[in-house]
């Protein structure tokens, strides 16, 4: 199962990992990366990823990941595949696809208001087209798409603005 | 150990002209795989989109552990059933898989396929995987989504279905733990699938479990009532206790039954001789040019051996006796297995070097693998008075006996009691797989053609009468033409009398998975019988 | 006067911990008083002794007289350095320390209150011949009435809304055009009458791209003062300083002794005998205008320190002991460049939200040149009771150029994990060339803020982030979940 880990500020990426004697293969967005990894004596450590080095530090904290590389820190958090979904006070705000497929259409813009129920992209897969609807009223706030795109299942297509609670 | 030495020529005629024919069967053989796998109308595709569905593969995908292997058992099953339609893979998934670490049967219902209804053959696909999972000790995922038994059909399942329940409660006592996730409605019978297992789950908005749906019901008692209401998620896990979990998606119910997984308890598996593995020497991809083009020719075994175990390392036990039957050991996969494999006819001497072999095999905990390509024992009178009947007997003993796992590989012939002496399906391999061109029955086409032909014109000339040349060679055609049907792999397979047609090539790692699964059970006690001498 | 003995840091966080270290390195014992979310805190661990306060917030516990009161009577302390912030311009507090017979590291009650009255400070200001930002006092009559005040005044000018705030009501006049000054006059008074319901207005020069650009001086009980040269903070968010260096990279020596002349100038005005800070705004002409006077201690006073090599906290002591000031003006001499940068917990991609959480990993960076006030430590749980300042970094370079090379290698190397911090935004700042050519106005990070915002991580960077974090993640690489070998060696395969 794919995990989902969110980088920073609301970018979100599939991730899987098989694990191997000196690091592992990490899967990320559909591409595939061969990682080796050491400790290193003051506590850092060293990652080799498409053969280049580079020295990282990471502090854990439950399912995020505090990690300071190239030079400035980063937040991963990974998201629990069992309790994503439906509760989540999130959920409404992203809007992911359900099966890998091709854009068809783009109906919203950024910053236009949306209506639950609202068509906003759609999407074929499999031969059938699909309308992709805002789950509450809001804000878009992201189109990381386009028309004519493919993507895979879970990628992220429309991203409301955080709903106020 | 010493490294098989290959006398191969990749360049030879008959190389070639074997590997254009065996990459021919190959294409065939992907052709129906992938066919029986990914072809579905998408009007049931999308009737699954639209219930909130996701396809029996994908539920696979989410369940496995990602950069793991998966050994689906029997994917051709039903592929001759004589339905009312295809029903493909028999209507269900089964396989051998890694969950957050843990070896696990998969068991799947492919709702694409008549809404997952259980046909015979699915009926018996699923008791099949139930043994394995018992036998090796491997803990069941069982992913229901089925609309019940195929009722048209329902004689041939209704004891089938019951034998499936009892399977389970027999697992349970047995220490095998059980989890499934009910993605669909679970009705009648069906009900007992999650409701007997260790860990049930179920979604909420499409999983039902009740012994009568809701058109049951009103039938039977005028009560009208919602799937949700009736034995939903819900209703089970807050107010009857049917079901354990309650989640909002397929992928939580899944990712749910993974955690359920890793808190499963870890024993030892069953130890057996090991060492680093090792890709073999050869190249598996000339196994194309080895195996002939005609069932009745032959081959020199060790040449596949050589092909499909690490290194390509192999001693050979007792080389100068019984010489049509090669045995040795070898590693597989790290494993050191016992290697009985056919270069001809059994004569006594292969029997009797088979006997001793299994024998040291049994005492020292060695997996047994049988590598067959065999049409019998050798009959007539010379060997019948030296007693070829009472050593085959002696094989077939000391084979049935063992308490090391034994796996089958038919690699091209395998028929009459040379498949018995070998571990045939009826021997209880623990795994039993068919290359795309092996033949598997009583005796070949050939043979039977000839026997029966025989038959009828002495029965013609106890009668007074003369054989009508014509007619024995339609009666000769007729059965050859018959014989060659059934004895044919997909025929086979079709009816479960294997648990998988591989590719050649693929041979290695199913034995790996399959080796590696086995050893989850321990060997326990020898226990032999007795040997007519 | 006497030696001061014992100094109760009335005070908390880095500059708490900084004052300790100069106390040290006098040889007077330093005590401190703590609300228990301060329990663990650097400050409290360095301190000689720790006395425990309280009050309704953890805030209200170091603005509570009563509380430091207790505690140089707990203590046994002869002195108070207020730090900033708090109680350090609170006239009320140096006079009760002073009825207490304690000293207070600072200046007299009377210069804080002189100088913490802002119409009664510029007007000072002007006694003491220190420019102040011409302006009309008293009501715009209309729009002839603008035209004639914007004159004397000098153009460019703005017409601000007496009754307003919040940019409303605005309207800046850059020429003598009697057209454009009645558009403008009609246009404000009568925004200010829908949006305040007053239609006044009032008129004051406007600085055009505006500098922050401060005096540090210090004044003996002699009535000696000196300055120690300027510093520039024009980089400020919502009028909060983020970066702020030595010596102005706009400021020549002229204007230097012009403006530090006017600050001294200021200080002997109000007999100010301790360090002290003068406040102007610069604008692109070079003339300078008075805003106002701190009379305490400020946050950046590090990067004077660096370039004189002086330590101010320690000139604070002496002076407060009654000793004169050890130099001349003619002795201060400014060396070399020093920058001041502001780490904080906040997360500059959510608009500068405060962030909370461990500090799990504080690595600072080593290098020439650099100095850390940290007020936090590796482990601390940092939360919302205070201000987000963690640290202050500063660094010193032969040059500018050397300075803003060596904070950027600090601020890439300083490794602060476990809170979400400004650092990588400092990072854009320093590295944007408009800051590089010393282009600094008070305006520069609203102006630039779509180039300074922190960019998206390429492909590369993030499959490394996502991998440092997946391969040390706990469950991920639990051996126990891990596939068997064969398993892991036969990757995805499939029959």
């Amino acid at each position: 199962m794919k995990l989902t880990a969110e980088l920073g500020a609301g970018a979100r990426h599939q991730v899987a990992l098989v694990r191997d004697a000196r690091g592992g293969r990490v899967e990320f967005d559909g591409a595939v990366f061969d990682v080796v990894m050491e400790n290193k004596p003051d506590g850092a450590l060293e990652l080799t990823l498409n053969g280049h080095t580079h020295a990282v530090w990471v502090a854990q904290h439950g399912e995020t990941a505090y990690v300071h590389a190239f030079g400035r820190a980063w937040t991963v958090t990974l998201r629990d595949p069992v309790r994503g979904g439906g509760a989540d006070a999130d959920e409404g705000d992203i809007c992911v696809a359900p099966m890998p497929g091709t854009v068809i259409e783009v109906a919203v813009a950024v910053g236009e208001r949306v209506s639950a129920g609202q068509t906003m992209i759609v999407i074929e897969s499999m031969k059938m087209q699909l309308n992709l609807e805002a789950d509450r009223d809001g804000i878009v706030a992201e189109i990381p798409c386009a028309k004519g795109d493919l993507f895979d299942r879970d990628a992220l297509l429309v991203r409301l603005e955080a709903g106020k609670e | 150990m010493r490294r098989i030495e290959s006398r191969i020529n990749t360049r030879s005629e008959s190389f070639r002209t074997n590997r254009a024919h065996n990459l021919r069967v190959r294409e065939e053989f992907l052709a129906m795989m992938q066919d029986v796998r990914h072809h579905r109308p998408e009007r049931d595709i999308k009737r699954l989109r639209d219930q909130g569905k996701l396809l029996v593969r994908e539920r696979l995908d989410l369940l496995l552990d990602p950069g793991t292997p998966f050994l689906e058992l029997s994917p051709l099953a039903a592929n001759h059933a004589k339905y009312d339609a295809h029903i493909k893979g028999a209507g269900v998934v089964s396989g051998i898989g890694v969950v957050n670490g843990r070896e696990v049967m998969v068991l799947a219902n492919d709702s694409t396929i008549k809404g997952g209804a259980v046909y015979p053959l699915g009926a018996k696909k699923s008791i099949r995987a139930l043994k394995i999972a018992l036998e090796n000790r491997l803990p069941i995922v069982h992913l229901v989504d089925s609309a019940g038994a195929y009722l048209p059909m329902q004689m041939d399942i209704f004891h089938e279905g019951g034998h499936m329940f009892y399977s389970q409660c027999r697992l349970s006592a047995a220490g095998v733990e059980q989890v499934a996730v009910a993605l669909g409605h679970c009705t009648a019978g069906g009900a007992y699938v999650p409701t007997l297992s260790d860990y049930s789950i179920m979604v909420r908005g499409s999983s039902g479990v009740f012994l009568g749906g809701p058109p049951l019901v009103k039938a039977a008692t005028g009560e009208d009532i919602s799937a949700a209401e009736l034995g939903g998620a819900d209703v089970h896990t807050r107010i009857s206790g049917t079901a354990d979990y309650a989640v909002d998606s397929e992928t939580q119910g899944i990712a749910l039954a993974r955690e359920i997984v890793g808190t499963l308890r870890r024993g030892t598996k069953q130890t057996v001789d090991r060492r680093e593995p090792e890709a073999p020497y050869y190249d598996p991809e000339e196994l194309y040019g080895i195996i002939p083009d005609d069932i009745k020719k032959q081959f020199d075994m060790r040449e596949v051996i050589a092909r499909l175990v690490d290194g390509s390392l192999f001693h050979e036990y007792k080389p100068d006796y019984g010489t049509t039957l090669v045995c040795g050991y070898a590693y597989l996969w790290g494993y050191k297995i016992g290697i009985l494999a056919n270069n001809g006819v059994l004569f006594s001497e292969a029997a009797q070097k088979a006997t001793s072999f299994m024998q040291l095999c049994d005492r020292d905990g060695v997996p047994l693998l049988f590598l067959h390509n065999i049409t019998g024992f050798m009959i007539g009178r010379d060997y019948e008075h030296r007693g070829i009947t009472k050593d085959g007997a002696k094989m077939i003993m000391v084979q049935s006996n063992v308490r090391v796992p034994k796996f089958s590989v038919l690699c091209h012939a395998s028929f009459g009691a040379g498949n018995y002496g070998m571990a045939g399906r009826g021997y209880d391999p623990r795994f039993l797989f068919a290359w795309p061109h092996s033949q598997c029955a009583t005796m070949g086409a050939e043979q039977a053609a000839k026997t029966l032909s025989q038959i009828k014109i002495a029965a013609l000339a106890r009668e007074g009468k003369q054989p009508d040349p014509a007619e024995i060679q339609t009666i000769h055609e007729q059965i050859h033409h018959d014989y060659t049907r059934s004895n044919s792999v997909y025929y086979q397979t079709s009816e479960l009398r294997d648990d998988g047609v591989l590719d050649m090539v693929d041979t290695r790692n199913a034995l790996g998975v399959a080796l590696s699964a086995a050893l989850n059970a321990p060997f326990g006690e020898r226990q032999q019988g007795i040997l007519r001498i | 006067m006497s030696a001061i003995n014992t100094v109760l840091i009335a005070n908390r966080g880095e500059i708490a911990a900084r004052i300790i270290r100069t106390c040290r390195r006098l040889g007077k014992r330093a005590v401190i008083v703590y609300h228990a979310a301060d329990q663990d805190s650097l400050a409290v661990r360095l301190a000689d002794e720790a006395y425990r306060i309280d009050g309704p917030t953890p805030v209200a516990a170091y603005l509570s007289i009563e509380n430091m009161l207790a505690g140089c009577r707990a203590t046994g302390a002869d002195a108070v350095h207020p730090g900033f912030g708090f109680l350090s311009e609170n006239a009320e507090f140096a006079r009760a320390l002073d009825a207490a017979r304690i000293r207070f590291i600072g200046p007299g009650a009377n210069a804080i209150d002189a100088m913490g009255d802002k119409i009664r400070s510029k007007r000072l200001a002007t006694q003491a011949g220190v420019n102040t930002i011409p302006g009309y006092d008293g009501e715009i009559r209309d729009a002839n009435h603008a035209l004639d005040v914007a004159t004397t005044i000098g153009f460019p000018v703005i017409l601000k809304a007496s009754a307003g705030g919040g940019g409303k009501g605005m309207r800046v006049i850059h020429d003598a055009d009697p057209g454009t000054c009645r558009a403008a006059f009609e246009r404000t008074t009568s925004e200010a009458q829908a949006a305040f319901g007053d239609a006044r207005v009032f008129l004051e020069k406007y600085i055009e791209r505006p500098r922050h650009i401060e005096i540090q001086v210090l004044g003996d009980s002699l009535g000696n003062v000196v300055h120690l040269g300027e510093r520039e903070c024009s980089i400020q968010r919502r009028h909060q300083k983020v970066i702020e260096e030595a010596p102005s990279p706009f400021v020549h020596e002229s204007l230097r002794q012009e403006m530090g002349a006017q600050a001294v100038a200021l200080a002997k005005a109000v007999g100010y005998a301790s360090a002290g800070t003068v406040e102007f705004v610069v604008d692109t002409s070079g003339a300078f205008y008075f805003l106002e006077m701190n009379t305490r201690i400020q946050v950046e006073h590090p990067v004077t320190e660096m370039i004189t090599g002086l330590d101010i906290v320690e000139q604070q002591i002496r002076i407060a002991q009654g000793e004169p000031l050890g130099f001349r003006q003619d002795e201060v001499r400014l060396k070399g460049h020093a920058i001041e940068c502001r780490l904080c917990a906040e997360d500059a991609e959510r608009d500068f939200m405060p962030a909370t959480g461990k500090l799990r990993v504080f690595r600072p960076a080593e290098a020439d040149g650099f100095r850390l006030d940290a007020g936090v430590q590796e482990g601390d749980t940092v939360t919302s009771a205070f201000d987000p300042m963690l640290a202050k970094l500063i660094v010193r370079g032969a040059t500018r150029a050397e300075a803003i090379e060596r904070m950027r290698a600090v601020l890439e190397q300083t490794v602060a994990l476990g809170v979400t911090t400004n650092a990588a935004y400092l990072e854009r700042v320093l590295a944007h060339p408009e800051f590089v050519a010393g282009n600094t106005y008070t305006s520069f990070l609203e102006e630039h803020k779509a180039a300074l915002q922190v960019p998206a991580p390429s492909p590369e960077q993030a499959a490394v982030v996502l991998a440092a974090a997946l391969l040390t993640n706990r469950t991920l690489t639990d051996a126990r979940f891990a596939p068997p070998a064969v398993h892991g060696a036969m990757h995805a395969w499939r029959n």
